[in-house]
């Protein structure tokens, strides 16, 4: 039944000519008659007692129309909501403070928002903020994920005796004893810095408040308009039929716009109910480096345990992970660090303790990988090591370690960041490391390649990893399809879209069963008033939860074609075949109809609707998985290392993939080579550096360095497919796997390239300067 | 943020100490000084305008206090600045040598830098801040002459 664009096809997206024409909505793209623009101020201050904030010189200025600070929100303000709570893990300590709208009493991060001015003009409204006083008495800040929990470390939150968030230890095994005899122990020091998410669309809202209705509509670039309809009406005492949330084309979520409620979020709303007028507020660039979310610091001092023929008898790591100044996301980074750690290697005994730690640099919520990059780096780091060790190579005590396919479904005994035991559903990785090592000529390399490049002088390194992606997570998500009387379908679902190809690659699940091009299906997300069930577009989970929600409801919307179609043609439903818009009996291709007309029948005008039965060819379905579903690959790198200058320039790149079924080849290449490209600027370009003060140093991309055109290379890609048993699609998440295991591969190739007098690279993100320093010998530099 | 030189006055040292402590020629010292008057002894309060790269114009409220006052040798400046393009913080400390007819004159800025300034104008800032001590410290020498 598949058709040329039905699951498998790399059909073109349906959303590009939108996209390409300039004619899709983003939320700065909405206009509304008398809106109202908002700026903010915001804290230069790392750290400091908020002692007075004056609005009066603003309040005066010609096009002002409101100024608020925390004390003007009377009741309404309260901090955000805990997001995740800890899950049930038995040696667990933990302890939240989230944000608040409006600081009030203190700051505790640079650009925490202090005072909101509303006024005619973005213009007028920020003159306005700079005319607000602001009377700071800064105190020490909490500068380092070290320092945090140093004996005279500042408190950051007046109500805990100290800066730890959350200790938690989680083990299977006995690791002491299964290693007492172990032939090698490598152990290190693991630092992983902060990123930006950096999308090209930053954040933005809008909020519209009809009196009359008594109805808020609010254009918000989050990537959960459901749960944000539903909290805003709790918030503003409004029923949830009377908030509509809509996430129209957003320009990346990368993780950050999963986090609410930001501050923004919970004011606009507000104030446009106050004050009666639309009001915008699109998020600037600096303004982004401090106000959305951010992530990757983590600190790891980890042992790697392995018998004579490099087998993992086990690892014990013991990380700090910088939370910064409040932590709504509970846990989920390091317990996703913890899980991933693993990777698809059979660890029979570890030992994983972390501290969860509140510094005064901006919040700490996932940001594309959600911590698994520092698990991979770790755990491929060590396994490089041991191999240099033992003399073994590099891709044999891989493939020595990994879980063999007999071993699934594979139970690591610890917890993941759904609550639920971490259980590898599936997988199958030898053939993606043979794979990788036939695309990248691993062998020729070694033996031919690089010796000549050596002979040249130059500095040409190899790199291959392995990783797991945890992926797919519940609790549901829903859509409802319906068949329309001119034919076409259209499917709503509840997740938010932000570049994935959702209205694709739902188009095509849906499309098969009922036998239509995924050209003629329609699909809308985010609209909270087109569906009102779900959680958001997070953990790669899109394809799988709602991909199958999309799918089950075809199928029942199939099983009323049928049924309709039966009756309208006198034959058996058995003797009917659906495709190319069209119900037809077998063999008979003159008894036929349409989909069109099927779906006008089952709304009839005049008649009866035979009872037990509903009108028209539309279903709603739902799907939570049990468990998340474990995608896997593979990447591979060559680059070269010009020695004077430590550039890198990359030669090869190749990435070999398990996401299990593929709905759409060239989607699932697109969210790799975005995924790739992200991990390049994680390992060798991007850093936020903050100094002692917690004063970040570089938030413009005039020094925020990102990866350009110039250095993402062209990468190759494979595909092997281990269907999920999690899902009748048999499909896993994609969306963060490309930029998981970068970091290692860089490092492991950088000193391959390099060779015997090659430093250890146990960081991640380095740079051309820092590897410069290196290369001179200065790791503490 | 730490800004460390040297500079050699054409004056012999209890000129340039004298000088340091005169509120006009002071003024002259911090380049971009629009005011700068004795709020009580040797506590002084003024106004600067500063750009740093991207950072243009940006009026910061000072404040300068000296302390640690050892005639005619060293003295330490307390340096306050604030305006809606971020803060600076910080201390000074000034060492005066004789160079036969001249005036030696070491100093050691350590300064914690915050908001715009820092994080947008932070690539700058190093540079920004050495030039501008040396042209401000050329215009006081201009004016002992």
């Amino acid at each position: 039944m598949t058709t040329t664009s039905g699951i498998g096809a790399s059909t073109l997206r349906n959303e590009d000519h939108r996209l390409l024409t300039g004619s899709a909505l983003f939320v700065d793209d909405v206009h509304l008659e008398g809106m109202l623009h908002v700026a903010f101020v915001r804290s230069d201050y790392a750290h400091g007692v908020l002692r007075d904030v004056d609005l009066s010189a603003a309040l005066a200025l010609p096009g002002v129309i409101a100024a608020y600070a925390a004390d003007d929100l009377g009741e309404y303000w309260s901090p955000g909501p805990l997001l995740v709570p800890p899950p049930p893990i038995e040696r667990c300590e933990f302890r939240s403070a989230t944000q608040v709208p409006l600081a009030k009493d203190k700051v505790r991060h640079v650009g925490e928002a202090i005072a909101m001015i509303v006024a005619e003009s973005r213009y007028v409204a920020e003159d306005g903020a700079a005319l607000v006083e602001v009377d700071i008495e800064p105190l020490p800040a909490v500068a380092t994920t070290e320092g945090a929990l140093a004996d005279d470390a500042a408190r950051i939150h007046d109500q805990f005796d100290s800066n730890q968030a959350a200790h938690v230890v989680q083990e299977k095994g006995d690791y002491e004893s299964a290693t007492a005899d172990a032939a090698l122990r490598v152990r290190r020091r693991f630092r992983m810095d902060r990123g930006a998410s950096a999308p090209m669309e930053n954040r933005g809202i809008v909020a519209q408040w009809d009196e009359r209705c008594a109805e808020l509509t609010i254009w918000d670039t989050t990537q959960a308009p459901i749960p944000i309809r539903n909290g805003l009406a709790h918030m503003l005492g409004l029923p949830e039929t009377h908030v509509r949330v809509i996430a129209p084309f957003i320009g990346g979520g990368f993780g950050p716009k999963i986090m609410m409620f930001y501050p923004e979020e919970v004011l606009l709303p507000w104030a446009a109910m106050q004050l009666k007028r639309p009001l915008k507020w699109i998020e600037d660039r600096q303004e982004s480096f401090f106000a959305t979310t951010q992530e990757r610091e983590q600190i790891h001092d980890a042992e790697l345990a392995v018998d004579a023929d490099g087998r993992i008898l086990g690892v014990r790591d013991s990380f700090l992970c910088d939370t910064g100044a409040y932590n709504p996301y509970g846990l989920t980074i390091p317990i996703n660090s913890q899980c991933t750690l693993l990777g698809p290697y059979d660890v029979p005994n570890y030992w994983s303790e972390f501290r969860l730690v509140f510094t005064n640099k901006p919040i700490v919520t996932p940001v594309r990988g959600a911590g698994r990059q520092h698990g991979v780096f770790v755990m491929e780091r060590l396994l490089d090591l041991a191999a240099a060790e033992l003399g073994i190579d590099r891709a044999e005590i891989r493939r020595r370690n990994f879980l063999p396919p007999d071993a699934f479904p594979h139970d690591h005994e610890i917890l993941y960041q759904d609550f639920a035991p971490l259980v590898y559903d599936s997988g199958n990785y030898e053939p993606a490391l043979d794979k990788a090592l036939e695309m990248i000529d691993y062998h020729r390399f070694a033996t031919e390649l690089q010796p000549a490049y050596r002979t040249d002088g130059r500095a040409v390194g190899l790199g291959i990893v392995s990783y797991v992606e945890g992926t797919g997570v519940g609790p549901y998500e829903g859509a409802r399809v319906t068949v329309q009387t001119d034919g076409r379908v259209c499917v709503a679902t509840g997740v938010g879209t932000q570049g994935q190809g959702h209205f694709t690659s739902f188009a095509q699940v849906v499309a098969e069963p009922l036998g239509v091009s995924a050209a003629e299906v329609d699909v809308i997300t985010g609209d909270t008033s087109h569906f009102n069930w779900g959680t958001g577009t997070f953990a790669s989970r899109g394809a799988v939860v709602a991909g199958n929600a999309c799918h089950a409801a075809a199928l029942a919307v199939r099983g009323k074609i049928l049924a309709t179609a039966a009756g309208a043609l006198g034959a058996d439903e058995s003797d009917l075949e659906i495709g190319g818009g069209f119900v037809h009996v077998r063999d008979e291709p003159d008894r036929t109809i349409s989909l069109g007309d099927l779906a006008a029948r089952a709304n009839p005008l005049r008649g009866a609707v035979t009872p037990g039965t509903e009108p028209g060819l539309e279903a709603t379905a739902y799907f939570g998985p049990e468990r998340g579903s474990t995608a896997s690959g593979v990447h591979a790198i060559v680059l070269e290392i010009d020695r004077d200058t430590a550039q890198i320039d990359i030669l090869r790149y190749v990435v070999v993939h398990d996401c299990g079924t593929v709905i759409n080849p060239m989607i699932v290449e697109g969210q790799i080579h975005g995924g790739v490209a992200h991990g390049i600027g994680n390992a060798f370009y991007e850093e936020l550096v903050f100094d002692e003060g917690a004063q970040l140093m570089n938030a413009s991309f005039m020094d925020y360095l990102l990866p350009t055109a110039m250095d993402v290379p062209h990468i190759e890609t494979a595909h092997v497919m281990t269907p999920s048993p999690l899902n009748p699609l048999g499909v896993k998440g994609v969306g963060e796997a490309g930029a998981i295991p970068v970091g290692a591969l860089f490092a492991q190739a950088i000193e391959d390239a390099l060779g015997a007098d090659a430093p250890e690279i146990l960081e991640m993100p380095l740079s051309p300067n820092r590897l410069f320093e290196l290369l001179q010998g200065d790791p503490d530099a | 943020m730490i800004i460390q030189s040297e500079y050699l006055f054409d004056a012999d040292r209890p000129t340039v100490y004298a000088g340091l402590q005169d509120p006009a020629i002071l003024a002259k010292a911090l380049p971009g000084t629009q005011t700068l008057e004795i709020v009580e002894g040797t506590r002084y309060a003024g106004e600067m305008v500063v750009s740093v790269g991207p950072v243009t114009a940006a009026r910061f409220e000072v404040s300068v206090e000296l302390t640690e006052l050892i005639e005619p040798e060293s003295f330490t400046m307390l340096v306050g600045g604030k305006g809606k393009a971020g803060f600076v913080d910080g201390r000074a400390d000034v060492r005066l040598e004789d160079r036969g007819a001249q005036c030696l004159m070491w100093y050691k800025a350590d300064l914690a830098v915050g908001g715009r300034v820092a994080s947008v104008g932070q690539r700058l800032l190093d540079s920004v801040g050495k030039a501008m001590s040396q042209r401000g410290l050329k215009a006081v020498d201009r004016m002992l002459q």
